[in-house]
């Protein structure tokens, strides 16, 4: 047998040798029940009470006081950051280029032109847009010739603009076929007086003036073109274009130097007849106006600013 | 023996008939001409003078009024001087848009002729001779230079 199995019966014989009074027990059970009592009412006690009085002493230990749980510090409401009020464009310059946009950008624009846009239309891939355009167009007959198609009934440029959608964004590619009419300054005028249509009908529009793409004169040559239809024409009407920018507050763009060669002309493969371009160059058309896009916002604060200074 | 010639005979006729009519070109059945080829046989074929470029499906459905998803198949070459040459074969879904598409291009030569009487004048001769042909469910327009070679680039590919 050994001395594990052994030890249990001598505890018990010695127990009932010598049982202790209980007495001191209950005495000591009495003591620390008191002090539970006691501790923890003293620790409620309000600070006024207690706080200077009583020496301070060890603090207690961790498990006997919970440390608090700290009060979830509420996240701050975020102070709303003012809207950056948009530069307002600067209409003295063309348009700068930036991101190119999406396709559907063009779901909301409109188109307005001659043949060469008749040519954006066909071939650049171009998708969503609508297009005022027809071949041999001129600025003189945007109230007089009715060639635009809407709802079955032909119609003015202008007509048009009045009837049809209200757009988010206005092209306007015209000039080539007013080359021979030498009268620059009515030109402008006329010119200045659609612009002012245009934003009048159409006042939520985004308005793009596109510049004249030069033409290449050894395919003009070749071709029989008209004799004014050369680069100086051109150019003499490409220095009215940011004039008229400026006065009516429409967006320049220089597709004329996006579409030139080194030479300021219209380069020889991207033209079959010396005025109208290929296929490749009128994709590269299209990609140039993916590429200079001006923010709507941006459009009307330089609106704002350029009225307020006339006015002023 | 005479079992199996009773069954396979009535087998073969179904298929005779079949290949038949896969060979026909104006079976109403929606073959007619190949759009790819047939433009191709056009252009190849010298009746054109101006230099063309194709447009895609959305574009030719705006220019000839119909549906794009009405357009089954389609080759379309319009002039990159803004003059009157054009092809344009569209193999439509059914008989009533190829009726649709037919009327598009009537129109479509009608809108051109007084386009380009102020600005290329020389050029309406060519819509006086533009060619009009269905075939099937497929409608075909060409506007050519020398409208006789067309025509017979046509009838070639027709027979």
């Amino acid at each position: 047998m050994s001395s594990s199995q052994y030890q249990p019966k001598r505890v018990r014989r010695n127990r009932k040798r010598n049982r202790p009074s209980p007495l001191p027990l209950l005495v000591s059970a009495l003591v620390v029940c008191l002090a539970l009592i006691l501790i923890p009412a003293l620790g409620r006690m309000p600070d006024g009470s207690s706080g200077a009085a009583v020496p301070p002493t060890s603090p207690p230990a961790e498990t006997a006081t919970p440390t608090p749980t700290p009060e979830p510090t509420p996240t701050p409401e975020p102070t709303p950051t003012p809207e950056p009020t948009p530069a307002p464009f600067d209409f003295t310059q063309p348009a700068p280029a930036t991101e190119a946009v999406e396709m559907d950008y063009f779901s909301d624009a409109l188109f307005i032109g001659d043949s060469r846009t008749d040519g954006l239309r066909l071939y650049s891939g171009i998708k969503g847009a609508d297009f005022y355009c027809y071949k041999g167009l001129t600025i003189f007959e945007m109230e007089s010739k009715q060639v635009i198609e809407l709802d079955g009934g032909k119609y003015t440029v202008v007509e048009a603009l009045e009837r049809g959608p209200q757009y988010g964004k206005i092209y306007i590619s015209l000039g080539i076929n007013e080359l021979g009419y030498y009268n620059d300054e009515a030109f402008h005028k006329t010119f200045a007086s659609f612009l002012e249509k245009v934003r009048e009908l159409q006042p939520d529009a985004v308005i793009y003036l596109e510049n004249l793409v030069p033409v290449n004169p050894d395919k003009c040559k070749a071709n029989k073109q008209a004799y004014y239809v050369n680069n100086d024409r051109v150019a003499a009407y490409n220095a009215i274009f940011p004039q008229l920018a400026q006065e009516e507050q429409v967006i320049l763009l220089d597709v004329a130097t996006a579409l030139s060669d080194e030479n300021g002309i219209l380069p020889a493969d991207a033209t079959v007849d010396g005025v109208h371009f290929t296929k490749a160059w009128y994709q590269k058309w299209l990609a140039y106006l993916m590429e200079h896009t001006v923010d709507a916002e941006v459009y009307q604060a330089g609106v704002a600013a350029a009225e307020g200074e006339s006015t002023s | 023996m005479k079992h199996i010639l009773t069954r396979l005979i009535p087998a073969a006729l179904v298929l005779c008939l079949t290949l038949t009519a896969c060979g026909g070109k104006d079976d109403g059945s929606g073959a007619g001409y190949d759009p790819a080829a047939t433009a191709q046989a056009l252009l190849d074929s010298g009746a054109f003078t101006d230099t063309l470029d194709t447009t895609d499906k959305d574009t030719v459905a705006v220019l000839y009024g119909v549906e794009a998803d009405s357009i089954v198949d389609c080759a379309c070459y319009t002039s990159l001087s803004a003059g009157a040459e054009e092809i344009a074969v569209l193999t439509m879904k059914d008989a009533d848009s190829a009726k649709a598409a037919m009327a598009g291009m009537e129109a479509r030569v009608a809108d051109q002729k007084t386009a380009l009487e102020s600005y290329q004048p020389d050029e309406v001769s060519k819509l006086d001779k533009a060619i009009l042909t269905q075939s099937g469910n497929t409608v075909v327009l060409v506007v050519a230079a020398d409208a006789d070679k067309a025509q017979s680039t046509l009838d070639g590919l027709s027979k």
